[in-house]
C-alpha cells in the first residue's frame, strides 16, 4: 500500500487515495484535487514545473495530517502531490479525509490543503504561452524571521 | 566543516546545480550560509529577504547555527497545491 502522504513523479488519480484512508466507521469523505489553471495574472499558461524538497514535503504532509486527525477528530488523512512538468488540466495535488461525518471532512480537508500551500517545501514555476515565466508564491508562506 | 546544501527553484537556477557540499567557518549560522551563496550569484541578489531555511528538514531562525554535516535548504516563496 502506498503511504498516506508522498510526493509523486506519476500522474495523479484520486481513486488511488481511497486505500490509505478506509475506514468503515467512517460516513463522511472530502476529496479535494488541484488542477492546473489554463490562464494565470492574464497569461495562458503554456506548462507548470513543480520541485519538491521531498523528504521535508513528506514529513510536513504527515504533520498536517496528525494536526487535522486532532484539531477536527477525523480518522483518516492523505495529501499526495505531483512534481515535474504538468499542463492545464491535470492534478497536481490530491487530499482525502475520512471522516465519521461530513461536517468535520469538509472542514479538515479546508484546512490541510491551506496547511500545505503555506508550509510545504515545494516550488511551481509558471511558463506563459508568450515565452515569458515566473516562479509563484510568497502569498502565505512560512514565518521568515 | 562542512554542509550539504540542496538548491530548488530560484537557487537551483541561479546556482547550476541541484546541490553541493559547502565548507563555512565552524560558527556559521543558517544565514550566513544564506548570505554566503547569494553573494557568489548575481542573479540571487536580493533574495535574502523572502527566503527561509530549513536545516535537517526543520525551518530555523537565521540565527541558528551550523553543525558538521547538517542537511540545509533555502526556501524561497513556496507554491505547493
Amino acid at each position: 500500500m502506498k503511504p498516506a502522504c508522498s510526493i509523486t513523479e506519476q500522474p495523479l488519480d484520486p481513486a488511488d487515495l481511497k486505500p490509505a484512508i478506509q475506514d468503515p466507521s467512517c460516513g463522511g469523505h472530502s476529496i479535494f484535487v488541484g488542477t492546473v489553471r489554463k490562464r494565470n495574472h492574464e497569461k495562458e499558461v503554456f506548462r507548470l514545473e513543480y520541485q519538491a524538497y521531498a523528504p521535508m514535503a513528506e514529513k510536513v504532509f504527515s504533520e498536517i495530517a496528525e494536526e487535522a486527525k486532532e484539531k477536527f477528530g477525523v480518522k483518516g488523512c492523505s495529501i499526495v502531490h505531483r512534481v515535474g512538468i504538468l499542463e492545464p488540466g491535470e492534478i497536481s495535488v490530491a487530499v482525502a479525509i475520512a471522516s465519521e461525518h461530513r461536517k468535520e471532512a469538509f472542514a479538515a480537508c479546508q484546512y490541510v490543503v491551506s496547511e500545505l500551500k503555506r508550509r510545504a517545501p515545494i516550488w511551481k514555476k509558471e511558463v506563459y504561452r508568450d515565452g515569458t515565466s515566473a516562479w509563484l508564491g510568497g502569498e502565505e508562506n512560512v514565518e521568515l524571521d | 566543516m562542512k554542509v550539504k546544501v540542496l538548491y530548488f527553484a530560484q537557487f537551483r537556477e541561479g546556482t547550476g546545480k541541484t546541490e553541493e557540499t559547502v565548507e563555512v567557518s565552524s560558527d556559521s549560522s543558517a544565514g550566513d550560509l544564506l548570505g554566503q551563496i547569494v553573494s557568489k550569484f548575481h542573479s540571487l541578489a536580493g533574495i535574502e529577504k523572502r527566503v527561509a531555511v530549513a536545516v535537517n528538514r526543520e525551518v530555523v531562525k537565521k540565527e541558528a547555527r551550523l553543525k558538521e554535516g547538517d542537511e540545509v535548504v533555502f526556501l524561497s516563496p513556496l507554491a505547493g497545491g
